[in-house]
Formats: C-alpha cells, structure tokens, sequence
C-alpha cells in the first residue's frame, strides 16, 4: 500500500507539472492571437494615448515571459487576474460559475452510472437474449448521436412539443433536466458497453465457474464475484469520463444557456479576454489531470494485479 | 492486402461489418453523386419558399432563405468525408510515425513523445480544438488541422506498445542479425504487423472526426455559410426551431447515419483483424 501512496505521488508531480506546461502553451497561444482585447473593447473611442495607457495597466506592453511569470506568481496567492471586459476578478468569476458545471456534470456522471451499470450487467449475464439484442441495437445508435443535437431534440420535445420545460437560463431543478439529460445520454453507451463486456469477460473466468460449483447461489455469485470484479474497469472509466463531460459541457451550456464555466469559456475565447480563458483552462485541466490520476490509482487499488505492476515499477 | 481478402471471406458471418460497408458505401456514393442526387444546388436561394415543411417539391422542407434541406444535406455529406478523411490521416501519419520511433528507440525519444500524449490528453479534445480554431480563425480547413492536433496520441499510444513487442519478435531480431539497418526494420518488419490495428483505430476515429467537425461547426468555428455542412445548418436552425422544427432534425439524423456507418464497420474489422484489441 506504500508504494501505491509513493506512486500517486508521483503522479501527482508529473500531472502539475503537465498543467503548469499546458497553462504555459496556452499562454504563447494566446499572444500569437490577432489583434488584442484592447482594440476589441472599443477602438472607435480611444486615442493613441489612451490605448498605450490601458496596454501598460494591463501589462499588455512587457514580453510575454513577464507576463506569464507574473501571473504565475499572483496565481500562487490565489488571484488570478482580472477580466479584460468587465473588469471583474477571474478567481470571483470562476467561483461564481464552477459549481454550475459542476452541478451538471457530477448529476450527468452519476445518472450515467445507475442507468449504464445495471443496464449493462443484465445485457451481460443475458448474453444472446432479446433484451440483450435490444441493448446492443440502442447502444450502437445512442452512440452515434450528436450531443449538441439531441440538445436541440430535447428542447422540441419537452420545450416546445409539450411545454413541460424551460428552454434556457437556470430556474430551479427543472432547467436542470435537460442538459443533464444531453451530457449523459451519449456517454452513457460506453459505460454500458464496457460492463456488459467485462462481465462477459468475468462470467468466463474459472473462479466463477469455481463459485458455481461450489453451490453457491447464483445471486451470491454475480453480486459477490461477477460484479466486483466488472466494475473495476468501469469505476476507471467513471473518472475518465470527467474530461469528456467537461468538454461536452461547453456545447450543452452554449445550447441551454446555463450559467456555468463551460458558456464563460466560450464567450470569453470570442472576446479575447486572455485572463478569464487562461484561468478557466487552468481550471479545467487540473480536473481532468486530478480526475485521471484518481482513475489510474483507483484500479490499482482495486485489482491486485495492476497493484503488483505499480509496487514493481516503483520500487 | 490477404487481410482484406480475409475481412470480406468471413463477412458472412459478420453481421455488423456488413451493415456498417452498406451504409459507408451509400454515403461514398451520395457524395460522388451529389449533382445528380440533389435536386437543387446547395446554395440556390427562393426567398418566396422560405421556412416551408416537407412537401412533394421539397421533400425535407426548406430553410430561412428558402434554400432545399435535402440538397443542402446531400452536399453536406461531401464535407463529412471528407474532413473525417483527411483528419484520420493526418492523424495517422503523425500519431503511427511517433508510435514507431517512441517504441522502437526507446530511452528519451520515448519519454518526450509519450510526454506530448499526457499534455494532450490533459485537456478535453474538444476544448483544445476550440483554442486552436481561435487561434487560426474559423475555417474548413483550420477545423482538419485543430482535430488531427487534438487526436494523434491515441494513435502514438497503441502503436507504441504494439512496436515495443514486435521489435523483439524472431523475426525482427533475425532481420537485425542479419545486418538491417534500424529503418529498414521498422518499415519492412513492424509496420505492416502494426497496419491491422492502425486500420482498425482509423475507422473508428472517423466519426469521432466528424462529430468534432460538425460540433466546430455548429460553434461557428468551423465551416462558414453558406457552406453546407451538418453543424452550420444545425446551427443556423437553432433560431427557427419553433417555427421551423424540421431544419433541426434531419442534418442530426444524418450526422447518425454516418457516423453510425464508421462505427459498425470499425467494429466489424476489428472483430476479424485483432478480436482482443479492446478502445
């Protein structure tokens, strides 16, 4: 167990110092962009003199290395920056807006695991049946549909067709159905299909047959042994999953206009406004890098082969 | 190429690769045949016929310009292969050659290459295509560039470990014995063992391609109108969706058809090529 807590170290190091590189290409990206925020804001208004004098309040007129240094150290006092637009604080900003992602995202990876899991353990253990049939033709188209169009779907059904709900904007637990519903139903196939194969993959294993012989009974059996050990590549794909849903969340926030980082991003990244994309960015891939490595040390932790091969690099 | 031959002699059996070649050869032929298929040009406008529902003369109704959905849609599926095309090989030609040298060698080339797959993997694709696109301005072209940017390291990371078991294989070690320079070896002897699975990986990259295209362009990130891709229209259709539902509907069900097409036939072939390659 030591060495598993050495090796999740380690690749906590390794993730950081990945953010911190990411956050730096981001960074030169950014400068390379056409134009500056300055011209965008309004440049119809502003004189030579003003314009030079907004660029040095904003540290625009120092060599980006400067700047990136700078922002890196104000980052490490927990500011960081504020917004080009509206001047306001990027750290308030994203405190404001996190939780709303957050709040769809988590709904969406919980949904996507009660409904794909026991879905997936039957279509498993009913391998051939006509349920089974059914689940593999549903997975196949579910997983070929876009998000952002069974966004567009959901809102003609439900908004329009039966007037049951709120087209946009966040009012309560009801605006929160949809897009809920658009970030899980597509992802939910994967989930689906990898329990069904690993359980296939478990029920062929002689411990199982093993467990059966025994007389144990069979509910003993699929709980016990089929489904503990299924679920280890599933509760990996869980945390993986995280990077997938943040992403689709820019879309789905773009369609319901939700108030959360993902419809920020993207409002920012169409005014330039470098501090509030940096630090969203910054934001979004310390949680796919933190949510990754929980992954990663999860099956460790739960399948003692993969622990073996972990404690075997490290040592 | 025996491989090929051997995909179609077991397709019998091959349910989903079966249906999965129809489908992709369908589209191969609606894009081919585009003019002769659509009974309007994609950007033929009849402002008089605007916003009209599905009817003998426009079978799929026509949009806020008057345009016809169908034709639109018929046209569109030229940009879909084509953006799916290019993108997957693109990320082939980049994602197999650092595989096969980070395999292969070993040691630090390895180490760097597998470090640009962590950068690129600390970041949802989909929110690192959206930087570059910005970066390089919305177009068609920009959208190719931004998704085979985004998606080369899968490619790198199973080719890797591929190599790093094939190089030592009898007969790559016999071809090394026998004087073979390092290149020659990689080319003549890991290659074509490593093809099966690339073949296999590139089929099931192209939907995910053409998703990220049409999301690019539904975004207004990538193609710009009045180019009749699937985003653009679905996007476009967004402000007439009251009025207008069905401009919403058919450019998603099309966008299912193909992508649905690339799925099946991906997992067909890698059924009969390489049955334990799990993605």
């Amino acid at each position: 167990m030591r060495d598993i807590a050495v090796y999740a170290v380690r690749r906590l190091f390794i993730g950081m110092f990945i953010v911190l590189v990411v956050s730096a290409i981001l960074f030169s990206i950014m400068h390379m962009m056409p134009g500056d925020p300055i011209q965008l804001i309004d440049s119809t208004r502003l004189d030579q003199q003003t314009t030079e004098k907004l660029r040095e309040k904003w540290g625009l007129d120092k060599p980006a290395v400067i700047q990136y240094l700078h922002w890196l150290g104000n980052l490490c006092k927990g500011d960081m920056g504020r917004s080009i637009v509206n001047g306001q604080s990027v750290t308030y900003l994203l405190a404001a807006r996190l939780p709303f992602t957050l709040q769809i995202t988590l709904a969406a990876l919980l949904l996507q695991y009660f409904i794909a899991v026991p879905l997936g353990l039957l279509s498993g253990y009913y391998q051939g049946s006509a349920f089974d049939k059914i689940m593999i033709i549903i997975t196949a188209v579910f997983r070929a549909i876009p998000y952002f169009w069974l966004g567009i779907i959901l809102i003609l059904f439900f908004s329009i067709y039966l007037k049951l709900l709120p087209v946009s904007g966040y009012r309560g637990f009801q605006s929160l159905i949809m897009p809920v519903l658009t970030l899980t139903l597509p992802a939910l196939t994967a989930t689906l299909q990898l329990t069904r194969s690993e359980v296939l993959e478990v029920l062929r294993e002689k411990y199982v047959t093993t467990a059966v012989a025994k007389g144990l009974n069979q509910k003993m059996v699929i709980l016990r042994h089929v489904l503990r050990n299924a679920l280890i590549p599933v509760t990996v794909l869980f945390f993986l999953s995280v990077p997938w849903l943040i992403g689709g969340s820019v879309i789905t926030e773009t369609i319901f206009a939700w108030p959360g980082m993902g419809r920020l991003l993207w409002s920012s990244i169409s005014s330039q406004d470098y501090p509030v994309v940096q630090g969203i960015i910054l934001i979004i891939s310390i949680l796919t890098v933190i949510s990754t490595t929980v992954g990663d040390i999860l099956t460790g932790i739960l399948d003692p082969r993969i622990r073996a091969e972990m404690e075997g690099k490290t040592v | 190429m025996k491989q090929f031959l051997k995909v179609f002699r077991s397709a019998d059996r091959n349910k989903t690769f079966i249906v999965g070649f129809v489908i992709i050869l369908s589209i191969c032929f609606t894009a081919a045949f585009a003019d002769l298929i659509a009974p309007f040009a994609y950007d033929e406008i009849d402002v008089v016929h605007a916003l009209k529902p599905p009817s003998i003369q426009h079978p799929l109704g026509t949009d806020h310009l008057g345009r016809d959905s169908f034709s639109r849609l018929v046209y569109g599926s030229r940009i879909a292969l084509k953006v799916g095309v290019i993108a997957v090989v693109i990320q082939i030609l980049v994602g197999v050659s650092l595989g096969l040298i980070a395999g292969f060698y070993g040691g630090w080339p390895d180490r760097i290459i597998i470090f640009f797959t962590d950068v690129i993997w600390s970041l949802p694709p989909i929110i690192l295509a959206i930087a570059i696109c910005t970066v390089l301005g919305p177009s068609l072209t920009n959208v190719i560039i931004a998704i085979a940017a985004v998606s080369w390291a899968q490619f790198t990371r199973i080719v890797r470990s591929k190599t790093q078991s094939l190089k030592n294989m009898p007969y790559a070690e016999a071809a090394r014995a026998a004087g073979e320079s390092n290149v020659n070896i990689i080319v003549l002897y890991i290659l074509p063992n490593v093809f099966p699975v690339v073949i296999v990986l590139a089929t099931l990259a192209l939907p995910i391609a053409i998703i990220n295209t049409t999301a690019m362009g539904f975004l207004g990130l990538g193609a710009q109108p009045p180019t009749p891709d699937w985003g653009v229209i679905l996007a476009n259709s967004m402000t007439y969706i009251h009025n207008a539902p069905w401009i919403s509907i058919f450019p998603g069900l099309a966008i299912i058809y193909i992508v649905l097409g690339f799925n099946l036939l991906g997992e067909g072939l890698r059924d009969v090529l390489d049955p334990r390659l799990k993605i």
